[in-house]
């Protein structure tokens, strides 16, 4: 008997103390412990979630920007019409101004004349 | 095979997966309670060993594809858990502290057995596992190297190493033996 078949000799597989599988069945019960196909399910899910816990505030944060952005494109747009309306109304002053000048200025001509 | 059944069959009764799960227990129990049983030389922390194998094994069942990587998974589990375990407990003694028996042993001899177990605990952790796993399990070097996840090279040496070192320390004994 060489020191390999020793060594076999002295490690052979022994059964586990009596009443093992019993204990074990046992603790399995006490444990709240899903099989894995579905503690792979629930790790899935939070996964999702979490993606969708991001989508929410980015669409809401997306949608206020848009919002916001043409809030302030249609305040420019006022003010440039308000600015247009204005510079219409001042031609039209410096128009009627001119041409009240310009009726003043051939009337005193007429009359020198 | 047992793996297979519990997996393939997602809407077996859940009484069916249990007998299934009971089947595994009954068909690895004896190899995982041996691991440990001849790593840490404790009956009690072997049994508690074996149990948290088996319930982790409860848990991860369905991500198991086939009898041989159930085998090898448990048998890596175990090795883990046994060197966390002996971690946990005090050291086991040295090499030079292992008693050695008062008669010459003969073949067969319980008292040689005992003292080659010994002999065998005393080694570092991972090469007491390669000398397990080899002599208890008869695995090759490849697949001792595949469940403990070292190199090939690093089993080999291993083994030769422990090997050289127990030769020595039973031929100073035993002389008389062939070894």
């Amino acid at each position: 008997m060489n020191l390999d078949d020793r060594l076999r000799d002295a490690f052979r597989r022994e059964d586990p103390p009596e009443g093992f599988a019993e204990r074990l069945r046992e603790r399995i019960s006490q444990e709240p412990i899903a099989p894995a196909r579905e503690i792979k399910r629930k790790v899935e899910a939070p996964r999702t979630n979490s993606w969708f816990r991001w989508m929410v505030p980015a669409s809401a944060f997306a949608a206020l920007t848009a919002v916001l952005f043409s809030v302030a494109i249609s305040n420019r747009r006022i003010e440039e019409e308000r600015a247009g309306r204005q510079a219409v109304q001042a031609l039209q002053i410096a128009s009627e101004k001119l041409n009240l000048v310009r009726s003043k200025v051939l009337n005193q001509e007429g009359l020198d004349k | 095979m047992q793996s297979q059944v519990l997996e393939s069959q997602p809407h077996r009764e859940p009484s069916a997966q249990r007998d299934a799960f009971s089947e595994l227990v009954y068909t690895h129990q004896s190899m995982v309670f041996s691991i440990a049983y001849a790593f840490l030389r404790d009956r009690c922390a072997a049994e508690e060993v074996a149990q948290d194998v088996f319930l982790e094994l409860h848990r991860s069942v369905g991500s198991l594809e086939s009898p041989r990587h159930i085998v090898n998974w448990l048998r890596k589990v175990t090795a883990h858990r046994s060197i966390d375990r002996q971690r946990r407990m005090r050291p086991l003694w040295a090499l030079d502290e292992v008693r050695e028996p008062a008669a010459p042993a003969t073949p067969g001899d319980p008292m040689l057995k005992e003292a080659l177990r010994a002999l065998v605990a005393s080694l570092p952790d991972k090469p007491r596992l390669v000398m397990i796993l080899k002599y208890q399990e008869d695995m090759e070097a490849s697949e001792i190297a595949e469940v403990l996840e070292m190199p090939l090279g690093t089993v080999k040496s291993h083994l030769q190493r422990s090997l050289k070192l127990l030769r020595d320390k039973l031929e100073r004994k035993y002389g008389e033996l062939s070894l």
